[in-house]
């Protein structure tokens, strides 16, 4: 008689156990039959429902509208101490193209409109428009900060780190295709990306612009102080708030900023790395954006405490006066936040802190609902949604903070016919708001 | 936030994957497309997942929600020839745990093993007056040690042995013996008294 041994007895269970998930069971020798009918009951005890369809349709819709999607970090040759990042981060790289404007794009661009430049204006206008804003200090530059050395990038891979920080390292802006999302939006509206981010002391980030792309980016320190470090040209224009004309800074310069400050970086480069480092005590805050059709900005965090990714339609760029708003609206514990979407409305809402809770309100639509949650640091795109009113709820103990921005520009007739400006060497002082 | 297990997404040992799959893998993290097919075909035992861990839809939508938002990114960082459902379920298992102690300050984990976050599971006898024998069988489960009952959530979820040891952060012999021990819980609670008539059916 066979008497199998407890790891045979143990094994053949593994094996019958295997055979039942790969829908052919196959009873090995020195099963316990009543173990197998066991298996079997176990393997059809599950009564989950399955996901209403509605549900599964409107988070795909979600994760494609606000997904990251990116490509890998490049090393740059310049920057010190990055000899040990990671190089798992090149796993499978060049299957990690983003997708570029569709031809669709690309030909209305060459209809009249110099997309480059009129980002770049847009940019400065952008930047000129929160420099109005910001605050506060201001140290010198005395022209000698390429000599300095700044840290080396810590790789989250090679640490202990929390696990929310692990899975959420990397970032990127998302890619999205304003023709297929907004299919109702203005003509000749393109997208925008923004990123706020938060470093705590001695953090790096690496900010990383695809090889080929060409993007015109705006960083604005919003708290705090940063050294910056990228291997393209960057040029100065807000300075303590105050908007200037264009500085340029040649490339592989460590340029030091403070809260109020603002950079757009040279937009003919074909690849770009950033590094952005906190050299003060205290934590700091900076709004990156990537304007306008960029699905290639990536952003790479060494740590990543507070996070915002957006992405919106935005109108042609044009030298008109634009006036751009940022307000952090809080959310009292078990309170309830409406806000309303409306067609060809520039306003959208990021999480910063806490979560919040979709919810119905009486003679809303049916159907008229967000995803389920909003959570930190999920960005909630909300002009992908249809318009009419929409509510969320906070049901934590905690308040819940967002930030709203805004935008508010002068209607443009026909971006054909809008000339094509250079970098602009200054740029006209238009209002914003900020409720910090 | 969570002090269980990081995720780790070149630990896991290669297991069998379909060419088509481990090519979505590999474009999915620049290419939302591919993303999407994989999403749909993982979504729903995902979501299931959730559900029998957590035990109310709108916990479960949060939770899928969350899962593969985290997945995604997270992707860029999965090496593409490992099993690309071992490395979801590490996420999904890691999120549901969050989630449970994310509201601990209400019920340990070990109760929301016994019953759920959302909707405290009824007394046994009520069991014993409304749940059919499979549901009976979902209840013993939830009685097992916490560890053997996620294990057997995700044998339920369909996952082999080698990649719930992925999942579970166990040796492949630690699952097996663990499962192993968990069945004979299982049969010795339907021996007891209460749940007689289900062992027979099982007999």
């Amino acid at each position: 008689m066979y008497w199998p041994s407890q790891r045979q007895r143990e094994s053949a269970v593994n094996h019958y156990w295997n055979s039942v998930v790969e829908g052919a069971p196959s009873a090995p020798a020195g099963l316990d039959r009543g173990l197998a009918g066991l298996i079997d009951a176990v393997a059809a005890s599950d009564a989950s429902p399955k996901p209403e369809r509605a549900f599964v349709d409107r988070l795909e819709a979600h994760l494609m509208g606000q997904a990251v999607w990116k490509s890998p970090v490049p090393q740059p040759d310049y920057l010190p101490g990055t000899e040990n990042v990671s190089s798992s981060r090149s796993v499978a790289n060049d299957s990690r193209r983003f997708r570029l404007p569709g031809s669709g794009e690309r030909s209305r661009l060459k209809a009249g409109l110099s997309w480059f430049s009129a980002q770049a204006a847009f940019v400065v206008l952008l930047i000129l428009i929160a420099g109005g804003i910001a605050s506060i200090y201001l140290l010198g530059n005395d022209g000698e900060e390429g000599e300095r050395e700044i840290p080396a990038v810590v790789d989250s891979t090679d640490r202990a780190t929390p696990v929310d920080e692990d899975v959420m390292s990397t970032l990127a802006a998302a890619d999205i295709d304003p023709e297929v999302m907004f299919p109702g939006g203005p003509e000749g509206w393109t997208e925008a990306h923004f990123l706020l981010v938060e470093l705590r002391p001695g953090e790096t980030n690496l900010i990383t612009f695809c090889e080929g792309c060409q993007t015109p980016a705006l960083m604005m320190v919003m708290e705090g102080q940063v050294d910056l470090s990228i291997n393209g040209p960057v040029y100065r224009v807000a300075e303590r708030g105050e908007a200037r004309t264009p500085e340029k800074t040649e490339g592989k310069q460590l340029i030091q900023l403070h809260a109020g400050d603002a950079v757009i970086f040279d937009i003919h480069i074909d690849s770009a790395t950033e590094r952005i480092v906190n050299t003060s005590n205290a934590n700091a805050q900076y709004l990156l954006g990537a304007l306008p059709r960029n699905p290639c900005v990536q952003v790479t965090f060494a740590n990543l405490p507070k996070l915002f990714t957006i992405s919106r339609p935005l109108p042609p760029m044009t030298d008109a006066p634009l006036g751009l708003t940022i307000e952090e609206i809080t959310i009292d514990p078990h309170s309830r936040f409406a806000f309303e979407i409306t067609d060809g409305r520039q306003e959208l809402y990021l999480l910063s802190s806490g979560a919040l809770t979709a919810v119905t309100a009486e003679g809303q639509e049916p159907g008229n609902r967000l995803t389920s949650s909003w959570r930190v640091p999920t960005g909630m795109q909300v002009d992908r949604y249809p318009a009419g009113s929409y509510f969320f709820q906070n049901d934590a103990e905690e308040p819940a903070k967002l930030y709203r921005l805004s935008v508010a520009y002068d209607p443009v007739s026909d971006p054909a016919t809008i000339e094509s400006p250079a970098m602009p060497e200054a740029c006209p002082t238009l209002p914003m708001i900020f409720d910090g | 936030m969570s002090g269980n297990a990081m995720l780790s997404p070149y630990s896991f040992q290669s297991t069998a994957q379909s060419d088509d799959e481990l090519d979505l893998v590999r474009r999915a993290a620049g290419d939302p497309q591919a993303f999407a097919l994989l999403y749909r075909q993982y979504v729903e035992s995902i979501y299931r997942y959730c559900y029998r861990r957590l035990g109310s839809k709108e916990a479960s939508e949060d939770a899928t929600q969350i899962i593969f938002e985290k997945a995604i990114a997270a992707l860029p960082r999965i090496d593409p020839n490992s099993p690309f459902r071992a490395w979801l379920f590490t996420i999904a298992h890691n999120t549901v745990i969050d989630i449970a102690r994310a509201h601990r300050h209400a019920r340990t984990l070990d109760d929301i093993a016994e019953f759920t976050i959302f909707d405290p599971a009824p007394t046994p006898e009520d069991m014993a007056i409304e749940l059919d024998e499979r549901d009976r069988l979902s209840a013993l489960i939830r009685q097992l040690p916490d560890r053997e009952r996620r294990l057997l959530d995700l044998r339920i979820a369909g996952l082999n042995d080698r990649e719930i040891a992925d999942v579970m952060g166990m040796s492949h012999g630690a699952v097996r013996t663990a499962q192993y021990r968990a069945l004979q819980k299982l049969k010795g609670m339907m021996a007891s008294d209460t749940d007689r008539k289900l062992a027979h059916v099982l007999a």
